[in-house]
């Protein structure tokens, strides 16, 4: 009776419940048996066993990397053969490598520029969609979702090929001819000022199918009564929005902002699936005008030409790692001193 | 007046649809057309200049594509599995036990999420790729995933835990259920909408993934997802064949959010963030 893992012998339904009304009276009858210390502790620890997969699979595939990442980023650890201790040397060739401070800062002119373009947008949005009272809103919503599902790479593929693609039946090279403008080859302009500007308008409205959503459902969870106080009192659309709306969205906007600058420094997507870095100038063997960080510890995956490249790679990515966190406590004290 | 100031707003929400969605529509357009007509008429539609409705090249793509989706679909499905029931294992051993050092663990887990990605890829690459001998399996791509995923997914499942009123756990304890029976009756089937969330978030992620999937995966062409073979395999010199295989790529996924769009808008919402 006092085993509380007992496993319940009989499988028919209503017997289970007979039983377990039998034993609900029993245990009504009888002052409850206070377990001895030690068995409940055993038994509580039983607990540690639900957890486990979940931590092994943790250790060897997080803590074991994010362990050897530390201690590697002090030896030119070559990927197969342990590497050799040497001490900062991999430190100090980050802080003098022109390649790294390039890519840092595209990093966060791209990150900066696009989390708030995309935000923006997607607020915008949501606003439009909030305030549209329309039979047709479900179906506009179904639209705006839409392109989430399709695979990241094949919108990147086809905004490189068909609409600022280089070739001048391309949707913007249209515009622009049409406009009297000369055609430009976007990604492949070899004008490192272009290709940022093809970054940043790549996926133009820039709306997120998920971000929009969730400003949406914010919206929508704000109370009635506060909007129709507000109208009462006269208050224009306009006004409530930057009144209202916006500062009881806070909690999203934080969300979205945090977890922009958080996957804006690591992204690479685009570096990888077109410009390859390039333009720009050729520092090493690899270019400079649109490296960021991600794509360049992806390259020295590869890298033959430096000795203890991964060695170089776990530098690079722990100040990354610290750059982050810097960011993100800074983040979560200034929106904290705001409350 | 009212009646103007909302066709307007209808024609602004039209107006970005239409950017929004453009490259798809010419995506499948030119699908449906010979190579040198895309070259030339991009916008035209198909049948329009001197080729008739083209479906060939679909042919041809389904054959190239069709084993990428198996091999996500397989991808996604053990994903899926190993996140669901590793992480909800994990949250009911934190909520319904009570032991002591349970609350570090819990500290050790979450902190994995302040890791970021580009800190372990060097290492973690090297673990897979050389230490464990993963190279070119399915393994390789699946077990990371489970386990990167872990930290974020055992917490939005404890929290939703948590908010299951603890007497009906103790109700069934003193009736006699065993953890395994309070986990499968209970636990599990109270906490499907989350359950359903992460499934969604992991399918999206095994999808749209390229960069680790062709990392472990080069030189195995029969194991690439949908994101790796279209991205390496699909060349540009055979257009149509290539709008025909972006557009089967983008079906799958496109089709079940078009079939249960209600249970997915309200899965892309629920994990995140009521504050």
């Amino acid at each position: 009776m006092d085993d509380k893992n007992m496993q319940m012998a009989p499988t028919d339904l209503l017997d289970d419940i007979e039983i377990l009304l039998e034993q609900a009276d029993a245990n009504s009858a009888k002052p409850v048996r206070q377990p001895t210390k030690k068995r409940m502790v055993w038994r509580e620890y039983m607990g540690v066993l639900w957890i486990l997969p979940a931590f092994a699979m943790l250790c060897v595939f997080c803590l074991w990397p994010t362990l050897t990442a530390f201690l590697n980023a002090f030896t030119d650890w070559d990927g197969t053969n342990p590497g050799n201790f040497i001490f900062l040397d991999n430190f100090i060739d980050l802080f003098q490598d022109k390649l790294f401070w390039r890519s840092l800062l595209n990093v966060v002119i791209l990150t900066v520029v696009c989390m708030l373009l995309g935000n923006a947008a997607s607020v915008i949005l949501a606003e439009l969609m909030y305030n549209l009272h329309s039979k047709l809103a479900p179906v506009y919503r179904f639209l705006f979702v839409l392109p989430a599902m399709i695979p990241s790479i094949v919108t990147m593929l086809l905004w490189e090929r068909l609409i600022l693609g280089s070739s001048s039946t391309s949707v913007m090279n249209q515009l622009l001819m049409a406009f009297g403008a000369k055609p430009s080859g976007w990604f492949t302009s070899g004008n490192t000022v272009t290709v940022f500007l093809s970054i940043i308008l790549y996926n133009f409205p820039w709306m997120g199918g998920t971000s929009f959503l969730i400003y949406l459902a914010g919206l929508n969870g704000i109370d009635e009564s506060v909007i129709e106080a507000s109208r009462l009192d006269g208050v224009g659309t306009w006004r409530r929005v930057f009144v209202i709306d916006l500062p009881l969205l806070k909690g999203q906007l934080k969300y979205f902002l945090v977890m922009g600058i958080i996957g804006g420094l690591q992204n690479y997507t685009m570096q990888y699936a077109i410009t390859k870095g390039a333009p720009g100038e050729l520092i090493g063997d690899l270019y400079s005008g649109t490296m960021v960080p991600g794509y360049y510890i992806y390259n020295l995956l590869y890298d033959s030409s430096r000795p203890g490249p991964y060695g170089y790679a776990c530098a690079m990515g722990v100040v990354m790692f610290v750059i982050i966190m810097i960011i993100t406590v800074i983040n979560n004290k200034l929106l904290k001193s705001e409350e | 007046m009212r009646i103007v100031t909302k066709i307007i707003h209808h024609l602004v929400i039209i107006a970005l649809l239409f950017l929004l969605l453009l490259p798809f529509y010419l995506m499948i357009i030119n699908s449906l057309k010979v190579t040198p007509e895309i070259s030339s008429h991009p916008f035209a539609f198909p049948g329009s200049a001197n080729a008739m409705l083209y479906v060939g090249a679909y042919k041809e793509a389904w054959q190239l594509v069709s084993k990428f989706i198996l091999n996500t679909v397989i991808i996604a499905a053990l994903e899926i599995f190993g996140v669901v029931l590793f992480s909800s294992m994990a949250a009911y051993g934190f909520t319904r036990f009570r032991f002591k050092g349970k609350e570090l663990l819990f500290t050790v887990f979450l902190s994995f999420m302040m890791i970021p990605g580009i800190l372990t890829l060097a290492s973690q690459y090297s673990l897979v790729y050389t230490g464990l001998n993963l190279r070119q399996s399915i393994a390789g791509v699946v077990l990371p995933a489970i386990a990167g995923g872990m930290p974020v997914n055992i917490f939005l499942i404890k929290t939703f835990f948590s908010g299951v009123p603890d007497s009906l756990f103790e109700a069934a304890e003193i009736d006699g259920a065993s953890h395994m029976r309070r986990y499968f009756t209970f636990a599990l089937p109270l906490c499907m909408p989350i359950l359903f969330t992460i499934g969604l978030s992991t399918l999206m992620g095994a999808w749209n993934d390229v960069i680790w999937a062709r990392l472990i995966l080069q030189g195995k062409a029969e194991l690439y997802t949908i994101s790796v073979g279209v991205f390496v395999r699909i060349g540009s010199s055979n257009k149509s064949l290539m709008y025909a295989a972006y557009t089967i790529a983008s079906l799958p996924l496109v089709l079940a959010f078009a079939l249960t769009s209600k249970q997915f808008i309200k899965g892309l919402t629920n994990g995140a963030i009521k504050m």
